[in-house]
């Protein structure tokens, strides 16, 4: 059997009451004056996923559901690394590319064909790896003569257009998307689809969060639903996705 | 021996190099993007500034020094880097919350950028010095080179520095109020208007506890006296870059886990 790339076990995640947090000293004193002398005392704490497990192997494509606030992307954020785990532990065995924001990094004064440079260094690729995709990048975002103009005069879809093309065709083998194929007209949402698609036969790992059952069925091998903190569902995209229409209706 | 290695490879993000080189060419062509004089602010602003303190000092209250404007620059010109670098490079997590809350990136990365930024255009006021210095007679020579050798003291102390103070600043934003303060309070402290020798004997033991005095007064002796600054001062402003190297990697390898859930 495979090891799988993505091993996440007992995951607990909580945050602090940012309300309750002594952060400000009109805070501190009014908690003082009701008897509450510890200034490092933890405030009320929430709960955003509770004891999650699951491991994803290599080749797979799963679709993670679940409502508003259930915790979809704060996953997403622990699987990448940018938050640490309350409990539990997420193991990851293979280079992630998170696309938790479309153009999170891109700058609005450098023009889009500069912002692709910039973009790819920060999600941790190199010259040659960069340069070695340029025209899949331009040829994929359909930007035309746009892309030597300044991003600030960019429309949010041509940002996202920019930004999908850049995170997709890095050769990252784990790719985690977040919600982001919400923007972009229909033809270029399709377009994502058939390129994520095009991914996942070569090979790659795919993690996507949508609230479309639809786009899970075509596209997913297996689909995972999270509802108030709790995993509900793991199993075929098929079913998956019933089952989360059920839940949200 | 190789942990101390893997500490300064990660602390001066040589395995990010495309990434800092990015960043920093982002930075450098943003900052005075749509600014007729551009770049040239950079230096326009503390040459300004030293012209004021020129006519304040020599020109008002008739300061008895020789070569005062040449002085003055050799002062305010590192003095502006460094107290640049550390507030920018404190605001540089916090500024760039949406960049580093929707992928991960090694967290000095950030004040390691705008400290690079801010040495660049601070390597662009030694022609400025020499010229100014040189107009005046004092003569250059080896010793000059050691202008280097003080601006990566600056360098080094502003970047730890900052690294400390952006960590910092995301638990307690209140520390961009109290280090506004403390910068203008510090510059008072250090000679950077006034010469080392002008301090009385019995409080220059204190001012050996600025860690910029000496790097600060090593730049005064190389372009006023035009002689190669004591040992002591080499020492000194040397091993407070060291301090804050140390701290800053202590700083870094602690990694404050749950610092951005707090962004």
């Amino acid at each position: 059997m495979t090891e799988p790339v993505i091993e996440v076990k007992n995951l607990t995640k909580s945050f602090d009451h940012w309300l309750d947090q002594p952060h400000s000293l009109k805070n501190l004193l009014t908690r003082v004056s009701k008897g509450n002398w510890n200034p490092f005392a933890v405030g009320k704490q929430f709960t955003v996923l509770k004891d999650v497990s699951f491991d994803i192997f290599p080749g797979e494509f799963v679709g993670i559901m679940g409502r508003n606030g259930a915790g979809k992307s704060t996953l997403l954020k622990l699987i990448s690394g940018i938050y640490s785990p309350t409990n539990g532990t997420i193991e990851t065995r293979s280079v992630i590319a998170p696309l938790i924001e479309l153009g999170a990094g891109f700058h609005p004064d450098l023009s889009g064909y500069e912002n692709i440079f910039l973009n790819a260094a920060i999600l941790g690729f190199g010259k040659k790896a960069t340069e070695a995709i340029i025209p899949e990048i331009l040829d994929f975002g359909e930007l035309g003569e746009q892309i030597h103009k300044p991003v600030r005069n960019y429309s949010s879809g041509m940002m996202a257009r920019l930004g999908f093309s850049v995170a997709i065709n890095l050769a990252a083998p784990i790719l985690l998307v977040d919600e982001i194929l919400a923007v972009g007209d229909a033809g270029f949402q399709a377009k994502c689809l058939a390129k994520i698609d095009e991914m996942h036969r070569t090979g790659r790992t795919i993690v996507l969060i949508t609230h479309d059952p639809g786009a899970i069925q075509r596209h997913c091998s297996r689909c995972i639903v999270i509802d108030h903190c709790e995993k509900v569902y793991d199993g075929n995209a098929q079913d998956g996705a019933e089952y989360y229409k059920k839940l949200v209706m | 021996m190789k942990l101390i290695y893997q500490a300064l490879f990660d602390y001066f993000c040589f395995g990010k190099k495309f990434l800092v080189y990015n960043m920093v060419s982002r930075n450098i062509k943003s900052k005075y993007d749509r600014s007729f004089i551009g770049l040239g602010w950079t230096l326009l602003s503390p040459m300004m500034l030293a012209v004021i303190y020129y006519i304040v000092f020599k020109k008002v209250m008739r300061v008895q020094m020789e070569h005062y404007l040449a002085f003055i620059l050799s002062g305010v010109l590192p003095w502006a880097f460094f107290s640049q670098c550390v507030m920018e490079g404190m605001d540089s997590i916090v500024g760039n919350a949406g960049l580093v809350s929707k992928i991960p990136l090694p967290l000095q990365v950030l004040p390691f950028v705008n400290a690079i930024t801010n040495l660049i255009t601070l390597s662009a006021s030694i022609p400025i010095l020499v010229v100014v210095s040189a107009s005046q007679g004092i003569p250059f020579g080896w010793h000059t080179l050691l202008v280097f050798y003080f601006y990566i003291v600056l360098f080094l102390v502003a970047y730890g520095l900052a690294l400390i103070l952006s960590i910092g600043l995301v638990l307690f934003r209140d520390l961009r109020h109290v280090m506004t303060l403390l910068m203008q309070i510090w510059f008072f402290g250090t000679p950077v208007v006034y010469s080392f020798a002008m301090i009385p004997e019995k409080y220059r033991i204190v001012i050996h506890l600025n860690p910029v005095a000496d790097a600060i007064s090593g730049l005064h002796t190389i372009f006023t006296d035009g002689v190669t600054p004591g040992i002591r001062t080499l020492m000194i402003s040397g091993g407070w870059a060291l301090i804050f190297t140390l701290f800053g990697i202590a700083f870094m390898r602690k990694r404050f886990l749950g610092i951005l859930e707090k962004l």
